[in-house]
């Protein structure tokens, strides 16, 4: 299988994707379990979706939501209120909010259909509202994209320390997985030119249906690239081809 | 034949001291051991005679301010206590479910090596500036009755840091204290993780 993908049929990039994040998920040591990895990924979750206007209903109402004010408290709390509890073992998924669910999974290195399971159900039952402009197709979002980054971006985030922003133009380019892109030819090879909001996870999965892919991009790049999290508008990347 | 009696004696004395040499933690307690949240904690001394401590805590002189020796009290009314009281509040409190043993500081700390039984619960934490600092007063058992708390069946929390320089069990206290709780609930364990492992008493590594 060579060149780049353009329209990747959706079923074959769930199962590329499924077969690297499991790897990467049991290979991964920032994805080690301990509470306070689990309540940073939820507040990173957390921050995602409600930068991104994504609603989750509340199962027991909350005077305010104010997860946006302080993230870093919020997961420390959260680590102590954990410790206080005794709870070694996970709570009833019914008493939990979406949030903690996905990031848990995320955390427990969970297959995709199981976390899209999670989603869709959400969507489904409307404790997850998507706003307009993230609608894709007729599910109203596109948990396969959405999954894909959310998986490559935990691994870049260092247990929730990195900023929001990263995972937030992440999911920016994922409801845009399919689109063209424009790509540049030069001796054979395939350039592209970051715009505003990209991010190499959104690239990965725009180029090779897998945001996992964003791993290939920076190594064929690591000559003009520091760091997965440090690209600039205006730089030109090699897209190496998919093998 | 005096010489024979003399040395038979002197080695069997040798002989009897080397197997009686242990490290107890009082003259009757060799090994502490209480169910805590159905989990067993164990807490004894390091059995080498020889052992010495390495690294950070070792250190005699951390720049003061920011690590300056504390009082024996932390606030008027606060009982001081000690490594055996800590062990017999872990008894009788915290395996009845009444009391708490409180590692006040941030968690790279805790995970490094905590007094087994303790839970984490950051200074910080009960700071003013946490916003969500009220989930963790009531998860302690307090409630609130509007703006005010009633501390009726909250838990007896003895608290700890790093040793008598550090200042964060000393800060959390205070902030305690500034809410409300009662003085008679709150314990401080001034020698803290230094004086414990200076002892060779056991450490927990919680992951």
């Amino acid at each position: 299988m060579t060149g780049i993908r353009k329209n990747p049929a959706p079923w074959r990039a769930l199962w590329a994707s499924l077969c690297l994040t499991l790897g990467l998920a049991l290979a991964s040591p920032t994805l080690a379990q301990s509470t306070d990895d689990d309540a940073a990924m939820r507040s990173m979750t957390e921050s995602v979706l409600s930068g991104l206007g994504v609603k989750t209903k509340k199962k027991k109402p909350k005077p305010v939501d104010e997860t946006a004010k302080d993230p870093a408290m919020r997961s420390m709390t959260d680590s102590v209120l954990a410790g206080l509890g005794g709870t070694k073992t996970a709570p009833a998924p019914e008493d939990e909010e979406l949030t903690v669910l996905i990031s848990r999974a995320l955390n427990e290195g969970r297959s995709d259909d199981y976390l899209k399971t999670l989603l869709d159900e959400a969507v489904e039952t409307g404790e997850l509202t998507v706003p307009d402009d993230l609608k894709v197709g007729k599910k109203g979002l596109d948990t396969d994209a959405l999954i894909s980054v959310l998986r490559s971006e935990a691994e870049l985030t260092d247990g929730g320390k990195k900023t929001d922003e990263i995972m937030l133009t992440g999911l920016k380019a994922a409801r845009f997985p399919f689109v063209e892109m424009e790509l540049r030819k030069s001796g054979g090879k395939h350039f592209y030119r970051i715009k505003p909001d990209d991010s190499l996870t959104g690239i990965a999965l725009r180029a090779y249906g897998d945001a996992a892919f964003f791993k290939r991009i920076f190594e064929a790049n690591s000559d003009r690239l520091a760091s997965p999290n440090l690209i600039q508008v205006g730089q030109r990347l090699y897209i190496p081809d998919v093998r | 034949m005096r010489f024979w009696f003399i040395t038979s004696f002197v080695i069997s004395m040798i002989g009897a001291t080397a197997t009686a040499q242990e490290v107890r933690i009082t003259p009757d307690l060799l090994k502490f051991q209480t169910v805590i949240r159905g989990e067993t904690v164990t807490i004894e001394r390091n059995q080498d005679t020889d052992n010495r401590l390495s690294g950070g805590f070792t250190r005699t002189s951390r720049p003061c301010p920011a690590f300056c020796i504390h009082p024996m009290s932390a606030s008027p009314g606060v009982e001081t206590v000690g490594e055996i009281e800590v062990m017999q509040f872990l008894e009788a409190q915290v395996a009845k479910g009444t009391g708490l043993l409180i590692d006040a500081r941030i968690p790279d700390f805790f995970n490094a090596g905590t007094i087994p039984g303790a839970v984490n619960v950051p200074f910080s934490t009960v700071d003013a500036d946490n916003p969500y600092r009220d989930d963790i007063i009531r998860a302690i058992g307090a409630r609130q009755d509007g703006a005010n708390w009633d501390f009726t069946d909250a838990a007896t929390l003895l608290v700890f840091c790093n040793g008598p320089w550090c200042d964060q069990s000393p800060r959390m206290i205070r902030n305690l204290i500034k809410i409300g709780y009662p003085v008679d609930k709150l314990k401080y364990y001034r020698g803290g993780m230094q004086n414990w492992v200076m002892l060779g008493l056991s450490v927990d590594i919680p992951f």
